[in-house]
């Protein structure tokens, strides 16, 4: 045996450089396979094992959330509920994973019942430590763990962390910007959106939904920074303001729009006619017929075709009619059309003599005539 | 004496169900609960449910469809949609449907007990 | 020091022939090893990738797009083809896809079944006045439908003349009212989120113009799929699909992840995309002389953006979201790659400009080289150097040591990815849950590299064979009739007509 080894050893060492660079190699890769192959399969438990007490804390949990929500819980028993649960997260190694399944739980609910169940919820996520926990992650945790902390804190409405969570409203990750911001709006109200008034890089649509969504919890309170906000240099900023003031009917700003109508950037310009629309500021229409002609993009022209339904007159279902005749472009032909039929126009439409219309205005036609499309 | 009114809850996650069953149970109902249209529509079939509430976006049979299929059948259980969905077009969608109530989520327990309650007083009438 | 990678021991070092058999060999070793290298880099780049985004989606609420009126509006195109099987159960998946505003089109390409009529009864359909502007030019429109039943009323079925994928493709496009579009193979598996998650990054692009996005595709065989959805995720039972559940998951995740992050992704699949509707258009729309339609779009729409100076992005979602069945016989998977090859090949070519070019940035510099070069002419290499070997090692001039050394590196290397890969997808998307079918997979990855990747070596060659010898350009000698999606359907087939080429999907990014 030994004989062999040591044969072996020395066959080895006699080879050439590349021999043994290249079977090194060999070897080395196929340990690393081994090995990888070891961690795959015990990384594959370890996660099953998690999944588990994973679904065993939540169905342990749940009944008692359950009855955390629905009840009148007096002092005691929730005190009671409280331990209860204490005593299905507790764990030596596994206390801070317990905690956060037990975190995404209650959200979970927090996200589907509202009302009176808002604030039991609440009232269970600070009793149980999760309210800690979060602020624990806001403080020392990496990017992602930042801004979940703060997505969760503002998800469960803890209006005392705003100050801490201001602090990162212009940290450098942009999504924990993001997050602070969005949350410094949910729990700071319409002030907190002050941040708007001077910011400089641009605001990507995601976060518009989101901070509009949260807007929309003010129902139509005067928001005044609107006028700031539609003449900021920030694109993204305007476009917001617009949909800030059609959302929740900031008439105030009106002439400001008006100077809109013609701004140089697509999407403001497009935003800005949709508001016209919404909120039937019917006094722009001259100056849409100016931006008609000077504008080369369809998409622009498409709007105000569509904003003359909502805002105009007799001279409008003239140039309408007129647009079915003569225009080339058959997207503009078809909104015209369509506007005719949402003015209640249909016997214009129909009223087209022969030869009059091209046959891809008729078929237009007979296809906005077609209620069931 | 009164019967318990029967209820039967539709929406593909198990949480939803769950809550909502425990609610209604403590409000005193007797609760049933479906996972997908399907499986709703086929409990109908055999059972008699004095309310329905459903969610609207499930695989298969999306609650659009539930709403308008019971009523086609002659169901006179009133439907109630709970939905994330809160459109003006969902909304006008469920009640052209047939759907005799709308609800979005996150929705307020209390404010469903109550809505409950109409329904089933405007059904026994 | 370069001796040390010489194999051959030649007596004469000043033969010309010698330095010849030198120099191909420097070639084709450097190659693989270059080859080796880089997939090394793009593994790396798709884990720090696909972390991100995991971490980014952790704390993600999809509720704001979900209920928003400013959400943008999206059709889904499903062109559909001698489905009737299955088309009922297809699209009504896709109309409970969980998204605000968007319509589901349907294009009955000319089918000779009774996919249309099936459609008509099931969702109670009738001929409407819909004006068709052939903005792209199609097929003729023959009727366009919508559904009496108000639930429906986000349906849209198209009957047209028969006319091929890109034109049914197209005729969607023409149909459509949204702004972007979501294109799928009408028989993938959707996940019921994934409409949310492929429009977020457009809507979280702020610099540039994000144009198109791409998605993960799965393989769904052996996956229990109960109404329209996957309810469980299960290793494939066949060692042919299990080769491909590997190749997938390399060129997916750890491929197209890397280049999307760099956006450098030339192809996006046409299992699951979403694109602009209006710049589709203005590029011309889907080619219909192509086979690799979906590669091509890409390509184009890259190409007509940065023509027009428009600063441009694609992106790329790691997140799995689509599911489709893969061939199960070697049979149809030969035909598959090697409708692939020919289609890359097609594509290639007709963007030859792009090469080096560095007008067009990335693309031309890093991309498609990187495509010509170590994906399109991989095998090709590989199948030259075998045969090389085969031929020196007949004159004698081979070492052989050191050849089966070498080869056990290239094993040894590839196993160790392909385990590594099975490591990356265990800490980011787990999704195969039992222990036994991950062993069942490292099998397989012992075996791939003797069995399957030789296998591929072959189809590409005859594909290009093919390509270059045989004409087989466009659909062309195998007249375009349809696309049958390849699968136990087409077992027992007449074998003397020209069998309807499969559909062209999801194409992974490696040839490995």
């Amino acid at each position: 045996m030994r004989r062999f080894f040591t044969e072996t050893y020395y066959f080895l060492l006699a080879l050439e450089p590349r021999y043994k660079i290249v079977l090194f190699l060999v070897i080395a890769l196929l340990l690393l396979a081994a090995v990888m192959v070891v961690i795959v399969l015990r990384e594959r438990s370890t996660k099953n094992s998690v999944e588990n007490r994973e679904r065993r804390i939540k169905r342990n949990a749940e009944p008692i959330i359950q009855e955390i929500v629905f009840s009148e819980y007096d002092g005691a028993e929730f005190k009671d509920s409280i331990k209860k649960i204490n005593r299905i997260v507790d764990s030596a190694l596994y206390r801070r994973s317990n905690m956060g399944i037990l975190n995404e739980l209650v959200l979970y609910y927090h996200r589907n019942l509202g009302g009176e169940a808002f604030t039991r919820l609440e009232m269970l996520y600070r009793e149980i430590g999760l309210k800690q926990l979060a602020q624990e992650n806001l403080k020392n945790g990496d990017w992602h763990i930042k801004a979940k902390a703060i997505n969760d804190l503002s998800t469960m409405r803890m209006g005392e962390t705003l100050y801490d969570i201001l602090q990162f409203t212009d940290y450098p990750n942009q999504n924990v910007r993001y997050e602070a911001q969005y949350a410094a709006v949910k729990l700071g109200g319409k002030k907190a959106m002050s941040f708007l008034d001077d910011l400089d890089t641009p605001m990507s649509e995601w976060q518009q939904i989101r901070l509009l969504d949260q807007s929309l919890k003010f129902e139509y309170e005067l928001i005044d920074q609107v006028g700031t906000w539609l003449r900021s240099t920030n694109n993204s900023v305007v476009v917001f303001g617009l949909m800030i003031m059609r959302h929740l009917n900031q008439y105030h700003e009106k002439g400001e729009l008006l100077k809109l109508l013609y701004h140089k950037n697509e999407k403001v310009q497009e935003k800005a006619i949709e508001t016209a629309r919404e909120l039937a500021y019917s006094e722009c229409i001259e100056s849409l017929y100016e931006v008609y002609e000077l504008t080369k993009q369809t998409r622009i022209k498409k709007q105000i075709l569509r904003a003359f339904a909502d805002l105009g007159g007799s001279k409008e279902v003239g140039f309408l009619r007129e647009t079915i005749a003569k225009e080339k472009e058959y997207n503009l032909v078809f909104e015209a059309a369509l506007s005719l039929k949402r003015m209640g126009r249909r016997d214009v439409l129909i009223s087209y003599k022969e030869q009059e219309l091209s046959e891809k205005g008729e078929s237009i036609v007979k296809h906005i005539l077609d209620d069931r499309i | 004496m009164s019967e318990k009114a029967k209820i039967l809850i539709v929406d593909d996650e198990p949480l939803i169900r769950d809550a909502l069953a425990f609610k209604l149970t403590k409000d005193g109902y007797d609760v049933d609960t479906a996972e997908d249209g399907e499986k709703a529509i086929q409990k109908i079939e055999s059972e008699e449910y004095q309310i329905i509430i459903s969610d609207i976006m499930m695989p298969f049979i999306s609650g659009f469809e539930l709403v308008k299929i019971l009523k086609e059948r002659g169901t006179d259980a009133p439907v109630l949609m709970l939905t994330s969905l809160n459109s003006e077009t969902a909304v006008l969608k469920a009640f052209d449907l047939g759907a005799d109530d709308f609800m979005t989520k996150p929705f307020s327990p209390n404010e469903l007990s109550v809505r409950i309650k109409k329904l089933l007083k405007n059904a026994k009438k | 020091m370069l001796s040390i990678f010489w194999m051959i021991e030649f007596d004469n070092q000043n033969s010309v022939v010698d330095v010849l058999i030198y120099i191909f060999y420097f070639i084709t070793y450097g190659y693989t090893v270059f080859v080796m290298v880089s997939y090394l880099v793009l593994g790396i780049l798709s884990v720090i990738q696909a972390r991100k985004y995991l971490r980014r989606n952790s704390y993600t609420d999809y509720l704001n797009i979900l209920q928003s009126p400013e959400a943008p509006t999206v059709s889904i195109l499903a062109p559909a083809y001698n489905e009737e099987a299955t088309i009922i159960e297809n699209i009504r998946s896709l109309l409970s896809v969980r998204y605000p505003n968007f319509e589901v089109i349907v294009v009955n390409d000319g089918s000779r079944d009774r996919s249309l009529i099936k459609l008509i009864e099931e969702y109670q359909l009738e001929p409407v006045d819909f004006a068709v502007n052939y903005a792209l030019p199609t097929k003729k429109v023959k009727a366009v439908y919508k559904s009496k039943n108000p639930t429906y009323n986000n349906l849209v079925v198209v009957d047209k003349e028969n006319g091929g994928k890109s034109d049914a493709l197209n005729a969607a496009i023409n149909i459509s009212e949204s702004d972007y579009t979501l294109n799928i193979d009408v028989d993938c598996i959707l996940e019921e989120d994934c409409l949310l998650k492929l429009m977020k990054p457009f809507l979280e692009e702020t610099d540039k113009n994000m144009i198109a996005t791409g998605g993960v595709v799965r393989i769904a065989n052996n996956c229990r799929i109960e109404k329209g959805r996957i309810t469980e995720i299960n290793v494939p039972n066949k060692l042919l699909s299990q080769f491909q559940t590997l190749e997938y998951l390399r060129s997916f995740l750890l491929g197209r992840v890397a280049w999307g992050s760099l956006d450098g992704l030339l192809l996006i699949s046409g299992a699951l995309g979403v694109f602009q509707k209006e710049l589709v258009i203005a590029c011309g729309g889907y080619d219909d002389d192509t086979i690799g339609e979906d590669m091509e779009l890409t390509v184009r729409m890259r190409r007509y953006a940065r023509e027009k100076d428009i600063d441009y992005v694609v992106g790329f979602v790691p997140d799995p979201l689509c599911w489709t069945e893969v061939p199960e016989t070697w049979s149809v998977l030969r035909r598959q790659r090697n409708r692939w090859t020919r289609g890359a090949l097609e594509t290639l070519l007709a963007h030859k400009r792009l090469f080096l070019n560095p007008y067009y940035g990335k693309i031309g510099m890093i991309s498609y080289p990187y495509w010509l070069l170590f994906e399109w002419l991989a095998p090709l290499i590989e199948a030259f150097g075998i045969f090389l070997l085969v031929l020196f090692s007949l004159l004698g001039v081979v070492n052989i040591s050191f050849l089966y050394l070498f080869i056990a590196l290239i094993y040894g290397y590839t196993v160790s990815f392909t385990i590594a890969t099975l490591y990356i997808e265990e800490i980011t998307f787990f999704q195969y849950k039992k222990r036994r079918q991950l062993l069942r997979l490292v099998l397989a990855g012992l075996l791939e590299p003797l069995i399957f990747h030789p296998f591929l070596v072959y189809c590409s060659v005859t594909g290009n064979w093919d390509y270059f010898f045989e004409g087989k350009k466009a659909w062309g000698s195998m007249k375009r009739v349809g696309f049958k999606k390849p699968g136990n359907g087409n077992k027992g087939q007449n074998t003397n007509k020209p069998t309807p080429p499969s559909k062209l999907r999801n194409k992974p990014a490696d040839a490995f």
